[in-house]
């Protein structure tokens, strides 16, 4: 690999080089990862890059000792990611709720193929979106970006860093084996066009009074990354603000609506969605196409098809799909007809649309097993059957 | 509560509380710096080893000399997983087994940062166990201070993987099936640097040891044999606390230097006690400075060298913009005016398939790159290959626009190039139906009843038999395709092979591209005779 920097122009990339790169420029210098198809690709680019950069790149002994290292690698200052895919998010999911308890920001990327188990090593799949909700034990929230092109996983993993840091969270990419295989025109803007969160630095100075997890007014607490001085404990058990172990229903009750609150009551600044609804807007649709990553592509195609067509349908692409557009689908479900959900898995996002929906409009998924991507037609004929 | 205990208990000996000092007078203990004395009493039960490991570790930290703004303790869960709470230094109390990954991605992140593991037998051994081999293999720069009591005790007394055989435990109730793990032994065999072991009741010489591991480099670890009556005891009647300490006293010896394989532990046996080992070997950390050293762009300082306050800096050094040179080229080079590129119809899709190890891929690569980045064109390339590494059946995908694409797999190729037999006879039937076909003239027979337009490329033969080597037999055939197709310009295409080989076989490649141009154009004249 010949020496580089910071890369700056325009590239052709396969998406888990995108990924790897837009980390690198949003200040990633720490990966800790284990190899898995299809995501391999993003350690090995991290493994030659960072380096040379001055980062650390680790290839730890599993999937469980990946996801700790980027924990405490981030607790050490590094901004951390790692990306895997199947059986290795399974394992990542135990210390990402030790990031959530713990509020670590972190970017984990999942690069996803097909399951259950082993499934389909080498082909795509997104069928691991409800387990980036709700994959580890507890009540908990989570902030999840899904890029459909390699140009948008650069974007997007620059953006991961951005949230993470932000609400001091462990942030999933769901990208998938399309994405992070296919190779597109990447341009990456001179770095003082990248915009960058800040560390959140602890206002007071250390002291035996310091409360590490007390929030500031958006409900998020500074990071007193250790060796500053500041000597705090950070304990995956329900604790209070100074740090410390309370295991009580009491502790309980403030601490997870707080772990929650930072997430939803600042959805409108995470959740990033693209309308395509025409002049009018989505609201004149009768028929609004939802999808997310790779599946937002045919979708695309298939909503372009049935408007030469004359149909009158629009198209919302979750770029944020944790937490969910709950707000737009419930102020879009009463005035149009239908919601059509193409999405590579038997009908996941579909479920949380059709929640929000409330029986105000009809949602129909359009599921795919995984191994492939919706063909445009598939999408087209659900589209025709609502539209008749 | 601690107060009123002890003035009780005064009032109970003195009859008169008058001159008994304050809780407060007595409470300045030296060790109070490094103690949450807010936490304090701790959750561990009467008789327990680890007040007694905590405090030698304390006084054998506060001795070392290091800053304690610099030091971090890590703790996976367990009895002993509450050691971190209940120091005053940055504390991390994490998941079941997982301290030690914490431990090394926190020293990565920050070199300036002493990190120590204090957790249990069950935590590390057990379900950390891959963790700890793992370290000790990598010779990461952390001291691991391993409780060992025989059992899982907060959870009840349930076997653990210390056990020793034939004990009891509240799921061994007719005894214990299995042979525990000698810690000292896993360690040396995995490569710890330093590995001592000592009885709680050994209070100085634990903490000489625990001295001596943190300020020696590398995975040091220190066995610390404590008592658990409650659980351990209790089970194997021994249910105080100065009972076990009375059986380590009656079966501890002291043998330092032992071989590390001959200090197991077995039910009321002896128990070995010392300095097992001592050995220099260059750490994790060590290798990675030198990495550093060597391939670090001169703008770029090794990470853990920065300040911190610059590295958490996102806009500070960590962002150095330097001047590439790899990619750099890419811009410099001016996009194909646009008159050159009328008369080709968008969108194109193309195949380009072959077997594993003929650089298929990476002619996909080449192609896609001439019109991504040489000729501003949107360009989606999608692989396929078998699970061999070499041999199997493998194809490059390609959907050339002007506008952004869509669907991003190609169903209907108008160009297609196969290299080898099994891709002709898979993919040539999707060929658009006035698509041209180029193949490898030594390694594809025709199917005589397929009406298309096709061209044999003798690619392979001027690959092996002018260029004299096989590999250059893709390179050769884009050459060809820039001869034969519209799709791409000779100069991006030749411009994207120069960026895509490997450094030094771009003299090669070049004359490999140029003489299958020149094929391609002989092969033309020839195809246009003829029809003429």
């Amino acid at each position: 690999m010949s020496k580089a920097g910071v890369l700056e122009g325009a590239f052709f990339f396969d998406g888990d080089t995108a990924i790897a790169e837009g980390a690198i420029c949003a200040g990633c210098r720490f990966f800790g990862g284990y190899p898995i198809t299809p995501a391999s690709e993003i350690a090995e680019r991290m493994s030659g890059r960072l380096p040379e950069i001055g980062g650390v790149f680790i290839q730890m002994e599993d999937e469980l000792g990946s996801m700790n290292a980027v924990v405490g690698a981030a607790w050490g200052g590094a901004r951390a990611m790692t990306a895997t895919s199947g059986p290795g998010i399974s394992l990542m999911l135990e210390n990402i709720g030790l990031a959530v308890m713990t509020e670590t920001p972190c970017v984990i990327v999942n690069v996803q193929r097909g399951g259950p188990s082993t499934g389909l090593p080498t082909v795509t799949s997104q069928g691991d979106m409800m387990q980036a909700r709700w994959g580890s034990h507890g009540d908990y929230a989570i902030i999840a970006l899904a890029p459909a092109s390699p140009q948008e996983a650069f974007d997007l993993a620059i953006r991961a860093f951005n949230l993470a840091e932000k609400y001091r969270t462990p942030v999933f990419l769901m990208a998938d084996e399309g994405v992070g295989h296919m190779f597109e025109r990447v341009v990456i803007p001179p770095l003082d066009q990248i915009p960058i969160y800040p560390w959140r630095k602890p206002k007071e100075p250390p002291s035996k009074d310091f409360l590490p997890y007390k929030p500031e007014e958006d409900g998020v607490p500074p990071f007193p990354v250790a060796g500053t001085g500041y000597r705090i404990h950070v304990t995956g058990l329900t604790h209070d603000e100074r740090g410390y172990p309370v295991v009580t229903a009491e502790q309980q009750k403030k601490l997870i609506p707080r772990l929650l609150g930072k997430i939803h009551n600042n959805r409108h600044d995470i959740i990033d969605l693209e309308e395509d609804g025409g002049a009018e807007g989505l609201e004149a649709a009768d028929v609004v196409v939802v999808s997310y990553g790779i599946s937002a592509r045919p979708a695309l195609r298939a909503v372009q098809i049935a408007r030469e067509e004359g149909l009158r349908v629009g198209m919302l692409k979750l770029v944020t799909v944790w937490p969910f557009a709950e707000d737009r689908i419930r102020e879009l479900a009463p005035q149009i007809d239908a919601f059509v959900v193409p999405e590579i898995n038997m009908g996941q996002i579909a479920l949380e649309v059709e929640r929000c929906a409330a029986g105000q409009a009809k949602t129909i998924p359009v599921t795919h097993p995984g191994g492939d991507i919706h063909k445009p037609d598939v999408i087209l004929d659900a589209i025709r059957e609502v539209a008749k | 509560m601690i107060e009123k205990i002890y003035r009780e208990a005064k009032v109970m000996e003195e009859g008169e509380l008058e001159g008994v000092p304050t809780w407060e007078e007595i409470a300045d203990h030296p060790m109070d710096e490094l103690l949450r004395t807010e936490r304090l009493p701790h959750i561990w039960c009467p008789g327990c080893g680890l007040g007694t490991a905590l405090s030698c570790f304390t006084s054998a930290l506060m001795r070392s000399g290091l800053d304690m703004d610099k030091v971090a303790i890590v703790s996976g869960i367990g009895c002993t997983g509450r050691v971190a709470g209940y120091l005053r230094l940055d504390g991390f109390h994490t998941t079941h087994g997982r301290a030690l990954p914490f431990a090394t991605g926190l020293k990565l992140a920050n070199d300036g940062l002493k990190v120590i593991v204090f957790s249990g037998d069950g935590d590390l051994i057990a379900i950390g166990g891959n963790h700890f081999i793992h370290a000790a293999r990598r010779n990461m720069d952390i001291t691991v201070i391993c409780a060992n009591n025989f059992i899982y005790g907060m959870t009840g007394g349930q076997v653990g993987p210390t056990t020793p055989t034939e004990a009891r435990a509240s799921t061994s109730p007719w005894g214990n099936l299995e042979h525990p793990f000698n810690v000292p032994h896993l360690a040396s065999a995995a490569g710890a640097t330093y590995i001592a072991r000592w009885t709680v009741l050994h209070a100085r010489r634990l903490e000489k040891s625990i001295h001596r591991a943190l300020l020696k480099p590398g995975f040091t670890v220190v066995e610390v044999i404590s008592p658990c009556p409650t659980a351990f005891g209790r089970a194997n009647r021994k249910d105080y606390g100065r009972d076990m300490m009375a059986f380590y006293h009656e079966n501890a010896v002291i043998r330092h230097g032992a071989r590390p394989e001959d200090v197991d532990i077995g039910l009321g046996g002896e128990i070995v006690c010392g300095e097992f080992v001592s050995i220099e070997r260059p750490t994790f950390q060590d290798r990675l400075h030198a990495l550093h050293r060597e391939r670090a762009l001169s703008e770029y300082k090794p990470w853990a060298e920065l300040d911190l306050e610059d590295r958490l800096d996102p806009e500070g050094a960590i962002r150095y913009k330097t001047p590439l040179e790899l990619d750099a080229k890419e811009d410099e080079v001016e996009p194909v005016a646009p008159g050159e590129r009328e008369g080709r119809e968008m969108p194109v899709e193309v195949r380009l398939g072959g077997f594993g190890g003929q650089g298929i891929i990476l002619s996909g690569k080449i192609m896609g790159r001439a019109q991504a980045i040489y000729e501003g064109r949107q360009v989606s390339l999608t692989r396929s290959y078998g699970p061999e590494a070499r041999g199997g059946a493998c194809s490059s995908a390609l959907i050339i626009s002007d506008v952004p694409i869509l669907y991003p797999h190609v169903t209907r190729p108008s160009l297609m190039v196969a290299m080898s037999q099994a891709a002709y006879t898979k993919y040539h039937g999707e060929l658009a139906e006035d698509g041209l076909l180029l193949v490898d003239a030594e390694l594809v027979d025709l199917d005589p009843e397929a009406d298309q337009d096709v061209i044999r490329v003798p690619a392979t033969h001027i690959a092996s038999e002018d260029l004299g080597l096989r590999i250059v037999a893709n390179i050769v055939m884009l050459g060809a395709v820039a001869a034969l197709s519209d799709v791409t310009s000779k100069e991006a295409m030749r411009q994207a092979v120069l960026d895509s080989v490997p450094e030094g076989t771009e003299e090669l490649n070049e004359k490999a591209f140029q003489r299958g141009y020149e094929v391609g154009m002989e092969l033309l004249e020839q195809r246009d005779a003829e029809q003429a």
